[in-house]
């Protein structure tokens, strides 16, 4: 079919000389405009894609990131040393979000925040979509007692509120300084495993799986190279929200004290002591709230971009 | 009959299944209660002392059956950090929360779904943009951040209510109303989007089904078609997700009465987690997770009710 129209095209274009190139194009394009139908298309385009999300949501990101790396090897201010002289000043040039009841450049302890916030969340989504992975995979291909078992488990967690898993996990686990990454990965097992079991049975008896099964290939070369790729973008979209509410929890449980422990500052507990000097300095709320939502918001984005572009 | 039946089973094995997980892990991992209580001066002598007071020199299954046959009977233990019956501690306390959560549930069920059929029904280019960014934003928000931004805007800059300073409501019940309101919003706001934004992935399917058209064709109006007709159907769908809902409102809770104060049961699970107050975390865990796993079987049960396809197809 392809070489047939590909091979009508060049003939036109062979016959009317000059014009050859835009003929060539002219057919695909106006196809594509005619399926979606209409003026509107053009204006919601990007939104209809996912691309827009995309570009916003890795814009957005990238800032974030870019400022937290940037803390490792500079940052306007020092972040822990407390100097009386500026006490509460309101945002200005020198200090773009103010200071707080320290002297403390808000800004830079929000871009160091930024770091350890990244760092945690990023870490522990990494490790609970590895054990996902593995876990899904194995329970989706091979069913049976195992498959029940581990789904009914997962049934129940997923059924608590989040927040409450991480906290029974914290308060269990004699919380220390790293203590909220082991219970922000128990905290994300469940979704992805549910997320990569599903894409499994989807694929487990599709054609290409039985064909390399009947050339002899083992099952772990069919769960990890024929079906895993498959599963890439629904787990890569989930794996951006779930970063996401990685970030979320990982700054609630630090607003609540119970996260990244003092003196590292995170994003969490800046707001808290944001909120204990509320009155008189209400700007110290402003650069970690901010970069709280702003990060979410790109991961959100680029989670649905994905999900658009991909998997509708 | 017969689904509720089984229904009710399900719900009885996952409560079993919950209550022997968190009491293993309240008792196997943490260490020796007694050790902690006494602190590292205690001497042997003590602490096998109290650890025979707190039963726990007793094989887990007889500790388990025995926690369990007091839970039935309305004995949840003895808290360690405050030296009183849990059950004590959680007098006031819950019914603050129940309170605030419905106070949450009906903001999210009376703004999220009409707006989500009114933005169905309107569906130009522009709206649809402005609302995706503001779903986004919505979704995006942190609570606690949103609960200092309503403490700073409302309570420090226009004098509503006194940040950190509860009424209760036999003392004043307006006061009490102000000092809740703003929590349950904060609460409902992520709530609000997410179920605003499937009523309208609900709304725009149903739309294009054959009723809407006979509907038209009868010459009824498109406010009665959405509001009357397509809403009937398009909540089915959503039903469901208010499990989720209420699972996020508890989640929410537990940070918002922090953020504002407010001396429920969330509050006390966090002041008994940070002082490891084991027996306290244990029974408001068991608590909580009995609340969701009900409204969760409600929901179930209601699916049913609603949408007879579903009762047939089985």
């Amino acid at each position: 079919m392809m070489n047939a129209g590909n091979m009508n095209a060049a003939e036109a274009g062979a016959a009317v000389g000059a014009k050859t190139g835009i003929i060539k194009k002219k057919p695909f394009r106006i196809s594509r405009k005619k399926d979606k139908g209409g003026a509107p298309v053009s204006v919601v385009s990007g939104w209809t894609t996912g691309d827009t999300e995309l570009k916003v949501g890795f814009v957005l990101v990238g800032i974030i990131i870019a400022l937290g790396i940037l803390s490792i090897f500079y940052t306007p201010f020092d972040v822990y040393e407390m100097n009386t002289a500026v006490r509460s000043q309101p945002p200005s040039l020198t200090h773009f979000f103010g200071t707080d009841n320290f002297g403390r450049d808000i800004f830079s302890r929000a871009m160091v925040g930024a770091r350890f916030t990244l760092l945690v969340s990023g870490s522990t989504v990494i490790a609970a979509a590895g054990i996902s992975i593995v876990l899904g995979l194995v329970c989706g291909y091979a069913g049976g007692l195992l498959d029940e078992v581990v789904m009914r488990v997962i049934d129940a967690i997923n059924s608590f509120p989040s927040i409450l898993i991480a906290l029974v996990m914290v308060s269990v686990l004699n919380y220390g300084k790293l203590t909220i990454i082991p219970a922000l990965i128990i905290m994300f097992i469940p979704s992805f495993t549910r997320i990569v079991r599903t894409g499994t049975l989807q694929y487990k008896n599709a054609d290409f799986v039985l064909s390399n099964k009947v050339f002899g290939d083992s099952d772990l070369r069919i769960l990890f190279i024929h079906i895993l790729p498959n599963i890439y973008p629904l787990l890569l979209s989930s794996i951006v929200i779930g970063l996401s509410n990685a970030i979320l929890a990982e700054s609630s449980m630090s607003y609540l004290g119970l996260g990244i422990q003092p003196p590292i500052p995170s994003w969490g507990r800046m707001l808290k002591e944001a909120q204990d000097i509320l009155f008189s300095t209400p700007w110290a709320a402003l650069a970690p709230g901010l970069m709280i939502v702003l990060t979410i918001v790109g991961l959100n984005c680029i989670g649905e971009g994905i999900r658009k572009k991909y998997l509708s | 009959m017969q689904y509720f039946v089984r229904k009710t089973g399900i719900l009885l094995l996952t409560l079993f299944v919950i209550s022997v997980v968190t009491f293993w892990l309240f008792h196997i991992v943490p260490g020796d209660p007694a050790a902690m209580m006494l602190g590292t001066s205690a001497s042997e002598k003590q602490l096998k002392d109290l650890r025979e007071e707190l039963g726990l020199d007793r094989p887990l299954t007889e500790q388990y059956t025995d926690w369990i046959g007091g839970a039935v009977h309305g004995d949840l233990g003895t808290s360690i950090n405050y030296k009183k019956p849990v059950a004590e501690l959680l007098k006031g306390k819950l019914s603050i929360t129940l309170i605030l959560g419905a106070m949450a549930l009906a903001l999210v069920i009376l703004i999220g779904i009409p707006l989500g059929v009114f933005t169905a029904g309107r569906r130009h280019v522009y709206s649809e943009q402005l609302l995706n960014i503001l779903n986004i934003f919505g979704i995006s928000i942190p609570g606690f951040f949103l609960s200092i931004l309503l403490i700073w805007i409302f309570g420090l800059l226009l004098h509503f209510f006194t940040p950190g300073r509860f009424i209760t409501w036999e003392r004043d019940p307006v006061g009490f109303f102000r000092s809740m309101i703003f929590p349950a919003i904060a609460i409902a706001i992520p709530q609000t989007c997410i179920l605003c934004k499937y009523i309208r992935t609900a709304v725009v399917d149903e739309v294009r089904a054959d009723y809407v058209r006979t509907a038209r064709s009868k010459g009824s109006t498109k406010n009665r078609i959405l509001y009357v007709h397509v809403l009937k159907n398009a909540i089915v769908s959503v039903v469901p997700l208010i499990g989720m809902i209420v699972s996020g409102i508890f989640s929410g809770s537990i940070v918002i009465e922090q953020v504002f104060g407010i001396p429920g049961i969330g509050r006390l699970l966090i002041a008994s987690v940070t002082s490891r107050d084991y027996p306290t975390v244990q029974t408001l865990v068991m608590y909580i997770a009995i609340l969701i796993l009900i409204v969760n079987f409600v929901v179930d049960i209601l699916i049913q009710i609603l949408d007879p396809r579903i009762r047939i197809a089985k």
